[in-house]
Parts: structure tokens; sequence; C-alpha cells
């Protein structure tokens, strides 16, 4: 447990959220769960990625690349649907990454990505003589080689169903569901600042989008930075959705003296949604954990201030005095 | 009265070709001389495509055209530059036309039906911006094997009774040989040069 933090940490945190919260997987996060309806019949698609927490840099050291997983099933009766035909697309701001056909007879679809620094994505596979649709196993996944998870930030799936139930039984063309969803591989930022005099390098980490515009004001000792976001009321209702930021601040400095610290949204106080990781005596890792009820609200609050950027999320995190909720320890350190 | 004669063959020549165009059934921009047409539509990526196969009633072990017309839903243009690959199937059988280069959207294969019943038809086209699958269906009537009484059986589902299909036959015997005897007569009776 103690080998690894991060990840005992992470557990306790979505432990934590599934007790307190009404479970959100999706836009922001390693899994998706989605519905539609094709005719009379209602199903589900799971999409998620193994391992579950994914950041640029731990791509580099992963021995097995991630791999994402389709599952599509009856909502009525929980049951996997087989022969299913997929047509996926996988796209990053707006460009299209990949776009192809996959079937799988158990139903369970499985992609490995192996990102690499060439011009386009190739997918290896084998390919059934009918549709020529690629397929793999539950040992032998397909593979989608290429530009594709190289850089942090949302990735948008786009999933057709062409066929459930028989291989070449195509479901009508106005009967084809789609499903629409986002999974987040974590963007690593090392950010180097002078904090009370001395260098400090502070890592960020955002599994929503790319963090930009990284500030620190040695004086007011406050941290900024942006990230895309459509604060759009409606969508954000309409979406799973997730907003979850990591930042790693070595200690001791002035900034992590207090143990304690204070955060602001688009100028609005969430430090109710900070979370602080003190277990590490050389660091203090601070979340912001954003769920969808906190961000309707902030959407709200933000829909009556003219004068909110409607397109980025503005963080800034400060030392504070007044304790906060951490999952470690009930008190503040001392450094 | 020789010009007279002559007008009159040319007007009966002239019926005789418009006989012919009227009973040809209307034909689609695309897909010509195709009474069905399939149509499958992918609204999101904006395509459509259209299938129809010649002879609509397709004959055992004789060649069926099978076309398709790919096309931009909301413009009706042409979708350009793209690789087609059919499969055929029956469920049992199947036969691929892979890498088919089409230049502009509309293109065809022939195909030999073994046997009768319901087959199944599954393009692929595999463009730049999109890859789309699509399924239509051909049933092929069953043929009954000719004998001495009836050497050239027609397929059922098809009637000897049908009045266009007799007209048109009536027509293009009729026509001709009242023309070619119209000519004849006329070239007999064409006076005879005096000494």
């Amino acid at each position: 447990m103690l080998q690894n933090p991060i990840g005992f940490i992470l557990a306790i945190l979505l432990l934590s959220f599934s007790l307190t919260f009404t479970p959100v997987f999706g836009d922001g996060l390693f899994e998706e769960k989605l519905s539609a309806s094709f005719g009379d019949r209602k199903a589900n698609l799971v999409i998620k990625m193994t391992p579950p927490v994914v950041t640029t840099e731990t791509l580099t050291g992963l021995a097995r690349k991630p791999v994402i997983e389709f599952i599509l099933s009856d909502s009525n009766t929980n049951k996997t649907f087989s022969h299913v035909t997929y047509y996926i697309t996988i796209e990053k701001t707006g460009k299209k990454l990949l776009s192809d056909w996959f079937h799988d007879h158990a139903g369970n679809l499985r992609i490995q990505m192996k990102p690499s620094n060439v011009s386009q994505v190739v997918v290896y596979g084998e390919q059934d003589p009918i549709l020529n649709a690629y397929g793999g196993t539950a040992d032998s996944p397909v593979i989608a080689a290429g530009p594709i998870f190289l850089e942090g930030g949302l990735y948008h799936f786009i999933v057709r169903i062409a066929t459930v139930d028989y291989d070449r039984t195509m479901l009508p063309d106005d009967k084809q569901p789609v499903f629409d969803g986002y999974l987040s591989i974590g963007n690593v930022e090392n950010y180097n600042a002078t904090v009370g005099g001395k260098d400090t390098q502070i890592k960020m980490t955002s599994y929503y989008d790319k963090l930009r515009n990284v500030t620190f004001d040695n004086k007011e000792m406050k941290l900024g930075f942006d990230m895309p976001f459509d604060w759009n009321l409606s969508r954000i209702r309409n979406v799973n959705i997730f907003v979850h930021e990591e930042i790693t601040i070595p200690k001791p400095n002035n900034f992590t003296s207090k143990g304690t610290y204070s955060g602001v949204v688009n100028g609005i106080d969430v430090s109710k949604q900070l979370v602080l990781d003190n277990s590490n005596p050389k660091e203090d890792v601070i979340h912001f954990m954003l769920p969808k009820d906190k961000l309707v609200s902030l959407a709200g609050q933000m829909t009556n201030n003219s004068q909110s950027s409607m397109d980025v999320m503005k963080f800034s995190l400060k030392p504070s005095i007044e304790i906060m909720r951490t999952n470690m320890t009930t008190m503040p350190s001392m450094s | 009265m020789v010009m007279k004669k002559s007008k009159l063959v040319v007007i009966v020549v002239m019926l005789t070709i418009n006989a012919f165009i009227t009973s040809c059934p209307t034909s689609n921009a695309h897909l010509i001389d195709s009474t069905r047409i399939q149509d499958w539509k992918n609204v999101k990526d904006n395509i459509e495509i259209q299938f129809s196969y010649k002879p609509d009633k397709p004959i055992i072990d004789a060649f069926t055209e099978l076309q398709f017309s790919v096309t931009n839903l909301q413009t009706g243009e042409h979708l350009k530059d793209f690789v087609a690959r059919v499969v055929v199937t029956n469920g049992q059988r199947l036969f691929k036309f892979e890498n088919i280069t089409v230049s502009d959207g509309d293109f065809s294969v022939k195909y030999i039906f073994p046997d009768d019943g319901t087959h199944q038809v599954i393009l692929r086209v595999n463009s730049n911006h999109l890859v789309e699958l699509a399924s239509f269906q051909v049933f092929v009537p069953h043929q009954s094997p000719p004998s001495i009484l009836n050497p050239f059986p027609s397929s059922p589902g098809t009637s000897d009774n049908d009045l266009s299909i007799l007209a048109s036959k009536i027509l293009a015997i009729v026509l001709p040989v009242a023309a070619v005897t119209a000519l004849i007569v006329m070239i007999k009776k064409k006076p005879k040069r005096h000494g």
C-alpha cells in the first residue's frame, strides 16, 4: 500500500466520491458509460481504459500500453451483445486520428494504443472476410499504432454500431445507434518557479485538457494556470463530466509552509473541492476535484457574470490558513 | 406523288424510332436502366449510396450487373476518388471484388449468381475521410429448366400478358416491316424512263 501511495490515494479518492456523490464516470476520466436506442431495443456502451490512470509521463514507462475496451450490452437484461461490429472514430481537438471498422464475436472489443511519432495511425489485426473489419482476442487485441495518445487531454470517441447478434445482418442505416464519449489522458507539465528565492519544480497533471499560461506570483504566493473549457451550461448538464487537476509541489518552502491551501476557479472560491495528499514528507499533492454538479453550479454563476470567460477555466492556488480536507491526515502537516 | 410517298416512308420510320424510345423504362440519372433502386444513407457522414442491378430479375449462370452510385447526401455530387470493395454472399458462398478504384461516384461489377434465393451485397467505401459499409439485397428467382414444349421458359413473376411488353413486341416487329414494305412498293411503282 505504501509502495504505491499515488495509486492508493486515487483509490481512496474514488471510493470516497462513490460514497458521497453519484458515481461520475465520463468526460475527463478513464471510463464512459453511454446509452442509445436502436429500434425498440436500448443498449449501453462502456468505453474504458486499462490501466485507468494514464499520463503522458507514465505512457513512456509503461511496458504494456493502454488498452481501450468497448463493451455493448442490452440495457434491459445487462447481457453483453455478441457479434458486434463497431465503427470507431477517435478525434482530438477536432482532428480525426482513427476511423475504421472493428468486429468482435463476443462483443467485447479491445484496442491497444501504441503511441509513436509517425504520420498516421495504422491498425493491426485480423480482418474478417465479409466486412473487412478488424478483430482481435482477449490475449491478442487489435493494435492502433501511430500519433494517438501522444498528447494529454480529452480524446473524443464516436462509436456507431452496425451489427449485433449476427455477423452480417447489418442494422438499417437509420437504426444504427451512435455513442459519443470522451476519455482523458493525463497531461503532465513541469513548471520551474522561484519560491522564496528558491528554484522549485512544480508538476501539474491535468486529467481533462492541456494546461497553459502557468504563472507564479512570488509576492502573493499564488500559482495560476488556465485550461480550455466550454462553460456552456446545457452541454455540461447533458454529459458525464469530471474535471481533475493535480499539482505536486516539493517541500519545504514558503508555499507549502502552512500545509493548507485555497483554490479559485474563474474567480469563484472552490477550496472545498480541494483534496490534499501530504503523505509524502517531501512533497504536497493538491487535487482540484470538480464533479458535474459543481461544474453546473459554477457555470450558472458564470452565466450571470458577463465578464467571465466562457471558453477557459482559470485556476489559482495559494496557501491558506483554513484547515482543508485531506484523505490521509486530519491535521495539516507542519513543514 | 413520289415526294408524297417519300414523306410517308420518313414518317413511318420516325414513328418506329419513337415507339422504341417511349417503350423503354425511365432511367435514373446515375443508375441506368434501373427500376428498383435500393438506398443507403449516412446522415452523419453525409453520404448516400444507391444500388441497383440489371436485369432486375437475375438469371442463374448469366451475368448480372450490380450498379452502385455514391454521392454527397446533401448536394447529390458524386463522391470522388475512393476505393470500393464488394462482397456477394448467400450465407454459404462468398465472392469478393476487391480494390475497385472509382474516380467519380458510379461503378458496377458483373456477377454470375450460381443459385436462386436472396443474396446479400455488402459494399465498403474507403475514401480519405470516411470508411462506409452498406448492405443491399438481390433476389434471384427460381428458374424452371427448359423443356421441349417450352424451350424458353420465363421466370416466375413475369407475365406474357404484360401489355407494355406485348405492345413493345408488336411495335418492334410490325412497324419496321411496314416501313420496309412501303419502301419496296414505292420503288416498284417508280415511273420508268421512256427511251
